[in-house]
């Protein structure tokens, strides 16, 4: 792993929603290295989402981050003379869980950090011209100005392949498909060089197609900018498309983290394995598919021990009691189960997870499609 | 194959909407028949007009005129009898993509799988009766039925349209996505509900979505729209292994696998609609082998079975 751009220590968020508390990230730990591509999959609920918003602040309003630290790297030798809170006394890091005003906000927001929200349609103003929006970026954090704005507008719309960008500039959001707005709302993000992209599930509104070109898409601009992409999915086609690391949050915790080589072939948490086993493309047809039962721990109760151990049938005895610590496999490879423990015994995965390698293996035609 | 029944048979159906300048056509000229007891799938991308041939059947959108839909050999386009109208409404029965939207907020669970029972001069004690079944069908415990639905998570809800669609002892289900807005972990749950009421009550299936991997797993037989054109339609495993319609290979090439060396080596095909020459040669709808249709004039065609004979 490369040099370390991002770290969170023992992360804790709570929400307050009418009068309960919801625990929503519980002690979360992560490196982000530089330059990587790393993706977090997850339910819904599991706060894959929660844990990115707090890297751009935009938490919530009824939501804290109770303890932990967020460490932040990428400042370098901007933090000497740095006015604002959270800057670590040897001018290593600055620290986002210490911000307390939005102005802190204002010089990681865009310039450091940069979020592509999941819903383009949403993110873009229905009043301003696209290429108004890119420029908008360019002169807020890159400080240009009128025709020089304009001509690194259309440089970016090149670089995002929108074709005929001088054409394009003048059009309004919903003279675009969905395809092309997403690419807009990339452009924006890029205008203000960041050096962290988050993307938020930026092609589940998208067409298998469409999804393709911009997974593509992103894969090039990270090439070509050197970013650190934080991708955030539930789809884990995507995720080996993608990826370097992969990590599988699950009830508002890391539970399992690796390469995504490591990740897709050797995985090692039961719920990575359920969710892995659950795909459709490893199912046959006219067969039972595999399926988690229940639903996810309801956070506004104290989880305790292995949160995934109640839909978990072969939970062990101490995954009701104690929670796991994560055990290293490789340096790089790690997970929070108990069944890493020397003294566990020997469960090996689910038999259909031998057949992910098998997945869309190209025969002849170069034709790409699921494995039976 | 050919002598198992049919149980819906669709030839040349259109729908269009708006007049004279703004008239879009959204369906143009698709064939199909359903048999009993198998799950037929549609795929296609939004806007392709895959939800509107559902509809059509269901009678929500009208036809175009010269379109026939039938129903174990009966029409059921156009103006029918009330008593018809009701007879369809108890056979055909529809399973909707967003469980949050399309259950009614501030009704009940009971009345809500209730409803469409009520008003046909059938006894209090059956209705009763028949929602309990169906709930049981659906794995929701009794109790629920005096709740609301904002008390229940997506995989619930949807189980809740599954047995709303299932208390009128329906033979054929047409389900529009009806996992898309599942979670993950939940939508094998759903799946395997969807087969195994398939296997008990004898249900057959029209499948819409956009996913193909999904699509491979609970459908024996697949049709690919593409612009309101259905391109190609084929066995399932026929389609997957040997995909013959530009669009359709594009389609299979572009589904994520969750296979990170397969994903690292995958090539994108394209489908660019100007590589067909149609202006001269128009295309038909053609069965290049046994149950494998497409569309495709008379050079394409030919081509497809030099390719089919090269296997």
């Amino acid at each position: 792993m490369g040099k370390v751009i991002l770290s969170v220590r023992n992360l804790h968020v709570s929400f307050t929603l009418r009068g309960r508390e919801l625990h929503a990230l519980r002690g979360v730990d992560l490196d982000v290295a530089d330059g990587e591509s790393l993706s977090i999959v997850g339910e819904s609920g599991s706060g894959k989402s929660v844990l990115n918003k707090n890297f751009i602040g935009l938490l919530d309003q009824n939501g804290r981050i109770t303890s932990g630290e967020i460490r932040y790297y990428g400042m370098g030798d901007k933090l000497r003379h740095y006015p604002g809170a959270g800057v670590d006394e040897n001018g290593d890091y600055i620290d986002l869980a210490a911000f307390k005003k939005n102005e802190d906000w204002l010089r990681i927001r865009g310039s450091e950090i940069c979020m592509i929200p999941q819903d383009p349609m949403t993110s873009l103003n229905p009043l301003k011209s696209v290429g108004w929006q890119i420029s908008e970026a360019l002169m807020l954090h890159r400080g240009m100005k009128g025709k020089m704005a304009y001509e690194e507008t259309i440089r970016i719309l090149e670089d995002v392949r929108i074709d005929n960008p001088r054409r394009r500039y003048k059009q309004y959001h919903h003279e675009l498909s969905g395809g092309m707005r997403q690419r807009v709302v990339i452009a924006i993000a890029i205008a203000c060089n960041p050096r962290i992209l988050i993307c938020d599930e930026p092609t589940t509104a998208l067409d298998v197609t469409v999804q393709a070109q911009v997974l593509h898409l992103l894969r090039e601009l990270k090439e070509k900018y050197r970013l650190t992409i934080i991708f955030i999915t539930h789809d884990l086609g995507v995720v080996a498309n993608v990826a370097d690391r992969v990590a599988v949050m699950y009830a508002g915790d890391i539970v399992e983290i690796g390469l995504v080589d490591e990740i897709f072939y050797d995985p090692r948490h039961p719920y990575t394995w359920a969710l892995l086993s659950s795909l459709p493309q490893l199912g046959h047809r006219g067969e039972e598919l595999y399926a988690i039962q229940g639903t996810p721990p309801n956070l506004f109760q104290e989880v305790t021990g292995d949160a995934f151990a109640a839909r978990n049938p072969q939970a062990l005895v101490i995954d009701s009691m104690q929670a796991p610590p994560f055990f290293d496999i490789t340096p790089t490879h790690r997970a929070k189960t108990w069944l890493l423990d020397k003294r566990a015994p020997e469960l090996s995965p689910p038999e259909a997870l031998r057949k992910v390698r098998e997945l869309g293996k190209t025969p002849e035609g170069g034709e790409a499609h699921g494995g039976s | 194959m050919e002598d198992r029944e049919v149980i819906l048979s669709v030839k040349g159906l259109s729908v269009s909407f708006g007049h004279g300048r703004n008239r879009f056509q959204a369906v143009k000229n698709a064939n199909f028949d359903i048999y009993k007891g198998e799950t037929f799938g549609i795929v296609g991308e939004s806007g392709s007009g895959k939800t509107t041939i559902g509809r059509a059947i269901i009678r929500v959108y009208p036809a175009s005129a010269g379109s026939s839909i039938r129903f174990h050999g009966e029409e059921i386009t156009g103006r029918l009898p009330k008593a018809q109208r009701r007879a369809l409404t108890n056979r055909i029965q529809m399973i909707f993509q967003d469980p949050m939207a399309s259950l009614n907020e501030r009704a009940k669970i009971d009345y809500i799988v209730s409803e469409g029972l009520l008003d046909r001069g059938i006894p209090h004690g059956e209705i009763r009766e028949r929602v309990d079944q169906a709930m049981r069908d659906v794995g929701l415990l009794p109790e629920f039925a005096s709740r609301f639905p904002h008390e229940f998570s997506g995989g619930q809800r949807q189980r809740i349209g599954i047995a709303r669609a299932l208390v009128m002892n329906p033979e054929f289900i047409i389900a529009d996505e009806p996992i898309s807005a599942l979670d993950v972990s939940i939508r094998a749950q759903v799946l395997n509900l969807m087969s195994r009421l398939q296997k008990e009550h004898g249900l057959t299936y029209l499948f819409i979505s956009h996913d193909l991997s999904v699509m491979r797993f609970i459908c024996d037989r697949i049709a690919v729209i593409h612009k309101g054109t259905i391109v190609e339609m084929a066995e399932t495993e026929t389609l997957f292994a040997h995909p013959l319609h530009p669009y359709t290979r594009a389609l299979l090439s572009a589904i994520p696998q969750p296979n990170p060396e397969a994903e690292k080596n995958k090539k994108l095909e394209v489908y660019d609609p100007t590589q067909h020459h149609y202006e001269i040669h128009v295309p038909g709808w053609n069965e290049v082998e046994e149950g494998h249709w497409l569309r495709a004039n008379q050079e394409e065609l030919e081509a497809a079975r030099e390719k089919l004979n090269q296997l």
